[in-house]
C-alpha cells in the first residue's frame, strides 16, 4: 500500500520525508494533516536535524497507534477478545512474540546519551507523541529512582546550589516530616 | 544540561517516582525542590498533638505545597514520653489541645487555596472555623470531619461546591433548630455517625439536602429531627435518593425503611447491616416503588422465606443480592427468587448462610436459574462440600469473580471444576480454605487463561506457581 509522503523541515532548515500514516503517531502532525493546513513542507522550529530522524524512526515503528509496548501488553488489543468466550491460545502466542519484539526494538532505540534524551523528550512533548514521551520520561525517572541526591546530580550534571547550611537544614526538615509526620 | 527541561516535563518525571524518592529529589537543587513541591497534589499528614511549635511547623510545612488538592490530617495521640511533661504545664497543654483542631484547620484554610478533598480527623471544629475554610477553599468538593463542636450545619451554605460530606461523630453539643427554614444544598453524598436519640440539630440539614443521592447512617439512634415527629424533616431528603446504607441503626431502621417506601421511588441500592424487624423489612419490600438493583442484607435476624418471595415479586430488576449471616432462610425463598429473576442477577452472595449446607441441591437449582451470574460469594460456609459447589459451577459459565474464603470443606476438586467450567474467571479468593493444597493451586494457576487476581496464602504457592504468576502478571493477595 502506498501512502502520501509528508515533508518535515527541522529548525536548521533540513527537510525529511515521512509517510502520512507514520506521521499520524504525532497528535500535532495529525491535527495539521487533518486540518488541511498541509502546504508542502511542515516547519518544525523546535526540532533540530540531529533529533528529527530519531523521531521519524519512532513514528515509523508505531504507525498510527500512540501506545508503547507496555500499553499493548496490558491489553490494548484485548478488546476484541472480550466478546469471544473462547480463549484463543494461538492468538495469545503471536501477541506475545509481537510484544517481545517491540520491547527489544525499544531497548535498542533507547540506547543514546543524555543530550539526546532531553532533546527527544522535548520533541515528543512538542509533537504530542505520547508513547515516545512515556518512554523518555520513564528513562529519566529510572535515573532518579533509588539514588542518593549526589548520584542524581551526577546523572543529570547538576551542581547543587544549596549552601552547606541550607542543605543540612533541608535534610533535617525532610527527614522529620517524612519519618514522623507525613506518609503516603 | 538538565535546565533544558521545562518545569512541566520535570513534573512529569517526578510523578513517576515512588514515595521514597520524595526525600531525595528536593535535595538535588533549588529548582528541583520547588518543582517537586509544586507537583505534589496530595498529602497525608500525621500531626503529633498539641504543642504551639508543632502548630507553627504544620503551617509552614503546608505553605511549601501550594498546589495541594487533596489533604488528610490525622491527630496522633501524644507518645508516652510526653506524659512525663513538666508538672504545672499540664493545664496549659490541656487548653491548647481543645483548641488545636480549630487552629490546625485555620492553618489548612490559609495555606491550601486549591483544596478539593479534605479529610480532617483532628478533633471537633467550630462553625466559625468552617466559615474561614469556606472563604479560602472555594473549590472544596468533599469534606470528612471527625466531629463538630456544635451539632449545626448552617455553615454548609457557604460551601457552594461541596458534594460529599462525612461527619464521623455527631454526638456533640446539640443545638436546637426551631425555625422551619431551609436551603438548597449541593450535597449529593452524606455520611453521618452517632446521632443520639434526643438530638434535634439536624432538621435544617435534612430539609436542605434536596439533591441527595447517597446517604449512609452508622450507629445512629435517631435522625436528629427532635421530639415531635422523629422523621418530619428527614423525609425531605428522600425523594431523589439512589443509595442508602444503614449500619447498626436498630432503633431507627424500621422507621427509615417505612419512610423510604413512602417517599422515595428512585432507590437503586439498599444496604442494611444489622437492623430491621420482620415486619419492617416486609413492609418495605412489598410497598417500595423503587426499581431496586442492589440489595445487601447483613445479619437480618428476622429475614424469612416470605421476604425473599416478596423481593422476587417486587424487585424483578435486581442485579445484585448479598445476604450475610441469615439463619432463618430455608431455601424455598431463594429458589423462588432465582426463578423469578433468573438471567438478570449478576451478583449473588450467600456469606455464612447455613442454609446452603442444610439444603442439598439448593446451589444446583440456583446455578441453573441464574445463568447470567458473574460474581459469586460463598465465603465462610465452612461445611460447604465439593459436591454442592461443583454441581452449581457446571451452570456458571459466565463467572468472573468467585469468593470462597473460609470454605474449609472444599478440596482441589472444587478448583478443578472451576477451571473446567468458568473459563472467564479473573478473580478468585480461596484464603483459609485449608482443604485446598498447593498442587491444586499450581494446576489452577497454570490452566486459567484469564486469571488476574488470586487471593491465596503465600505458603500454597510452589516454585512453578510463582514463575507462572510473574509471567502472566497475576496479582497475588496474601
Amino acid at each position: 500500500m502506498s501512502s502520501t509522503k509528508i515533508f518535515l523541515k527541522s529548525s536548521d532548515d533540513k527537510t525529511f520525508e515521512i509517510d502520512e500514516t507514520a506521521a499520524r503517531a504525532s497528535e500535532t502532525l495529525k491535527n495539521i494533516i487533518d486540518g488541511g493546513c498541509l502546504d508542502g513542507v511542515i516547519p518544525l522550529p523546535n526540532v533540530s536535524s540531529n533529533i528529527l530522524p530519531k523521531v521519524i524512526e519512532y513514528c515509523k515503528k508505531h504507525g498510527g497507534d500512540n501506545g508503547s509496548s507496555k500499553k499493548i501488553a496490558n491489553g490494548g488489543v484485548d478488546k476484541d477478545k472480550e466478546i469471544l468466550p473462547d480463549y484463543d491460545e494461538e492468538e495469545d502466542k503471536r501477541e506475545k512474540v509481537r510484544v517481545d519484539e517491540l520491547k527489544k526494538w525499544e531497548e535498542e532505540y533507547m540506547d543514546f546519551d543524555q543530550q539526546v534524551l532531553y532533546d527527544l523528550m522535548l520533541a515528543a512533548n512538542y509533537l504530542h507523541i505520547k508513547g515516545l514521551l512515556d518512554l523518555t520520561v520513564e528513562k529519566a525517572a529510572s535515573m532518579i529512582r533509588g539514588r542518593t541526591p549526589d548520584q542524581i546530580r551526577e546523572n543529570f550534571n547538576i551542581n547543587s546550589d544549596f549552601t552547606p547550611e541550607e542543605e543540612e537544614e533541608m535534610i533535617l526538615i525532610e527527614d522529620e516530616w517524612d519519618d514522623e509526620w507525613a506518609f503516603d | 544540561m538538565e535546565s533544558l527541561l521545562c518545569d512541566e516535563l520535570l513534573q512529569e518525571i517526578f510523578q513517576r517516582l515512588p514515595p521514597s524518592s520524595s526525600s531525595t529529589v528536593p535535595l538535588v537543587c533549588k529548582r528541583w525542590l520547588i518543582v517537586h513541591r509544586n507537583s505534589r497534589s496530595f498529602l497525608f499528614l500525621r500531626v503529633p498533638s498539641a504543642t504551639p511549635s508543632s502548630l507553627r511547623a504544620f503551617s509552614s510545612f503546608l505553605s511549601r505545597y501550594p498546589r495541594l488538592s487533596s489533604l488528610s490530617v490525622v491527630l496522633v495521640s501524644p507518645s508516652d514520653d510526653s506524659l512525663d511533661a513538666v508538672p504545672g504545664c499540664e493545664d496549659n497543654e490541656e487548653i491548647n489541645s481543645s483548641l488545636l483542631a480549630d487552629q490546625l484547620l485555620l492553618a489548612v484554610a490559609s495555606n491550601c487555596p486549591h483544596l478539593r478533598h479534605l479529610q480532617f480527623f483532628a478533633g471537633p471544629v467550630s462553625p466559625s472555623t468552617l466559615l474561614s475554610l469556606s472563604s479560602s477553599c472555594k473549590h472544596l468538593s468533599s469534606l470528612c470531619l471527625s466531629s463538630l463542636r456544635l451539632l449545626s450545619f448552617r455553615w454548609l451554605t457557604f460551601f457552594p461546591s461541596l458534594k460529599d460530606l462525612s461527619v464521623f461523630d455527631c454526638s456533640s453539643v446539640d443545638s436546637s433548630d426551631e425555625d422551619e427554614s431551609e436551603f438548597e444544598l449541593p450535597l449529593e453524598t452524606l455520611c453521618l455517625s452517632g446521632i443520639r436519640a434526643g438530638d434535634c440539630g439536624l432538621g435544617w440539614l435534612w430539609r436542605s439536602c434536596t439533591k441527595l443521592r447517597r446517604l449512609q447512617l452508622r450507629s445512629c439512634e435517631g435522625t436528629g429531627d427532635g421530639d415531635g415527629d422523629p422523621f418530619s424533616s428527614f423525609i425531605r431528603c428522600l425523594p431523589g435518593l439512589q443509595e442508602l446504607e444503614l449500619r447498626t441503626c436498630r432503633t431507627i431502621a424500621d422507621g427509615v425503611l417505612l419512610r423510604l417506601a413512602q417517599h422515595c421511588s428512585s432507590l437503586h441500592c439498599l444496604r442494611l447491616y444489622d437492623g430491621g424487624s420482620r415486619d419492617g423489612l416486609h413492609r418495605f419490600i412489598s410497598r417500595s416503588r423503587s426499581t431496586l438493583q442492589k440489595l445487601d442484607l447483613r445479619l437480618p435476624l428476622d429475614l424469612e422465606d416470605d421476604h425473599l418471595s416478596a423481593v422476587a415479586e417486587n424487585f424483578t430488576g435486581l442485579i445484585s443480592l448479598r445476604l450475610q449471616s441469615c439463619c432463618l432462610v430455608t431455601g424455598e425463598g431463594l429458589k423462588t427468587l432465582g426463578t423469578a429473576i433468573n438471567a438478570g442477577l449478576e451478583e449473588l452472595a450467600l456469606v455464612n448462610c447455613d442454609v446452603i449446607e442444610r439444603k442439598p441441591g439448593l446451589l444446583t437449582t440456583l446455578g441453573q436459574s441464574l445463568r447470567g451470574l458473574r460474581t459469586l460469594d460463598l465465603s465462610f460456609n465452612s461445611r460447604l462440600s465439593d459436591k454442592e459447589l461443583v454441581s452449581m459451577l457446571v451452570s456458571c459459565k459466565n463467572l468472573v469473580d468467585a469468593k470462597l474464603r473460609g470454605c474449609r470443606g472444599l478440596t482441589g476438586a472444587a478448583l478443578l471444576s472451576m477451571f473446567k467450567n468458568c473459563k472467564l474467571l479473573e478473580t478468585i479468593d480461596i484464603k483459609q480454605c485449608c482443604g485446598i493444597k498447593a498442587d491444586s493451586v499450581e494446576f489452577f494457576l497454570l490452566n486459567s487463561p484469564r486469571l488476574r487476581q488470586f487471593h491465596v496464602e503465600e505458603s500454597k504457592l510452589s516454585g512453578v506457581a510463582k514463575t507462572c504468576i510473574s509471567k502472566k502478571f497475576i496479582q497475588i493477595v496474601g
